[in-house]
């Protein structure tokens, strides 16, 4: 805690002397609400590191919430398909300010081995990832590692910047592309792309 | 019963649509046949697989209760048909029969026989999104593993993966 020093002739008054950027900082890294997003076997060794073997509460991170309301860390665990995408992003969406994501394992890292056209290559493409952890799944201390290096960054975050001027770059990855509405007509155009389909070349009014 | 009994029985009740039979062959080196692997099953018209379904299920011999897997096979990019394969198990007789339907890829329409099974509701549907087969008066048409709005037909061998999904690049 190199930036949070009390002031000797201070410390029998009860106060210490910092910057504000530091103590909000020092709060937001050591009390990290993770929302886990355990889409397959990474989701296992999610569990295992929040219980007691590998105990996150020792690096403040143990509160894991099933409410994105209630979180600000999301760790994407698993394997993302384009038909849970949109889920994924509305769980991020409704994340409070600040927030941070994990992506866990290769497969949310880069699609892994799955080059499939049901899996999104890398939740990077709809999120924007803070620390990639590499592993299939990963052991539970890679991803206690990589909290440690999101604790790292969250160290030297300005948030006292970001409230007094407002943020100073806007993260346009992937925010608001979903465009995708449950029980409503996309209107596209593939009937080219997949000309066999009866479905696309029915909306193309062929 | 084997399968030569049941196709036997099979005709002699002549079940409606009943094309022929296929059995495994080994491979014949001289006529360059690869030969065939796999089970014995029956061919059937695709039109009347229903019918040829509904007398499976309820003829005494056969009684077929349990249709215990549905689903279609694309042979390859040159091919003209899909396969439509559905496995069938009688319970009570202890015995199973293949049935093969051949579905021109040009006009992929099949009936439902989720009026005669109802597991094949589900089987339907799966075969639907993945091969781009219409069942004709299935309750329910809707995508079973698919986003509703996919467009194409994964397991389709021609199938071309998608460049972008909501304006997001799949590459």
């Amino acid at each position: 805690m190199g930036s949070l020093k009390p002031a000797d002739e201070a410390m029998d008054a009860g106060f210490l002397a910092t910057r504000v950027d530091a103590l909000i900082n020092w709060g937001r890294k050591n009390s990290l609400w993770p929302m886990p997003l355990g889409l397959s076997c990474c989701g296992i060794e999610l569990m295992a590191m929040i219980g007691p073997k590998f105990d996150i509460s020792r690096f403040g991170a143990e509160a894991a919430r099933f409410s994105p309301r209630q979180a600000d860390l999301l760790i994407v665990a698993g394997t993302l398909t384009w038909k849970m995408a949109h889920a994924a992003r509305t769980i991020y969406d409704q994340m409070p300010e600040p927030k941070w994501v994990i992506a866990m394992g290769v497969c949310s890292s880069s699609g892994g081995m799955y080059d499939s056209y049901a899996v999104v290559q890398g939740v990077d493409s709809i999120l924007p990832v803070d620390v990639y952890v590499p592993g299939c799944p990963p052991r539970p201390d890679a991803v206690i590692d990589a909290i440690l290096k999101l604790q790292k960054r969250i160290e030297r975050e300005s948030p006292l910047k970001d409230i007094l001027s407002g943020p100073d770059e806007v993260d346009e990855r992937g925010s608001g592309q979903l465009t995708y509405q449950p029980n409503r007509a996309v209107e596209r155009t593939a009937g080219d792309l997949h000309p066999h389909d009866p479905r696309a070349s029915r909306e193309d009014g062929a | 019963m084997d399968f030569q009994g049941i196709y036997d029985r099979l005709r002699a009740i002549e079940a409606p649509g009943l094309e022929g039979c296929d059995e495994p062959r080994p491979a014949n080196a001289e006529t360059k046949d690869k030969g065939r692997g796999g089970d014995p099953f029956c061919l059937v018209t695709p039109a009347l697989l229903p019918a040829f379904l509904e007398v499976c299920r309820d003829d005494p011999h056969l009684s077929f209760e349990m249709a215990a897997d549905m689903t279609a096979t694309d042979p390859g990019k040159d091919e003209e048909h899909l396969w439509v394969n559905v496995q069938l198990l009688s319970v009570s007789k202890k015995h199973r029969l293949a049935v093969k339907a051949l579905l021109p890829k040009a006009s992929p329409v099949l009936p439902t026989t989720s009026g005669v099974y109802r597991t094949n509701q589900w089987h339907e549907r799966e075969c639907g999104e993945m091969f781009g087969i219409t069942f004709e008066g299935h309750p329910d048409p809707r995508n079973i593993l698919l986003p509703d709005d996919w467009v194409g037909a994964p397991l389709r061998k021609d199938y071309e993966f998608p460049r972008e999904y909501h304006g997001i690049s799949c590459e």
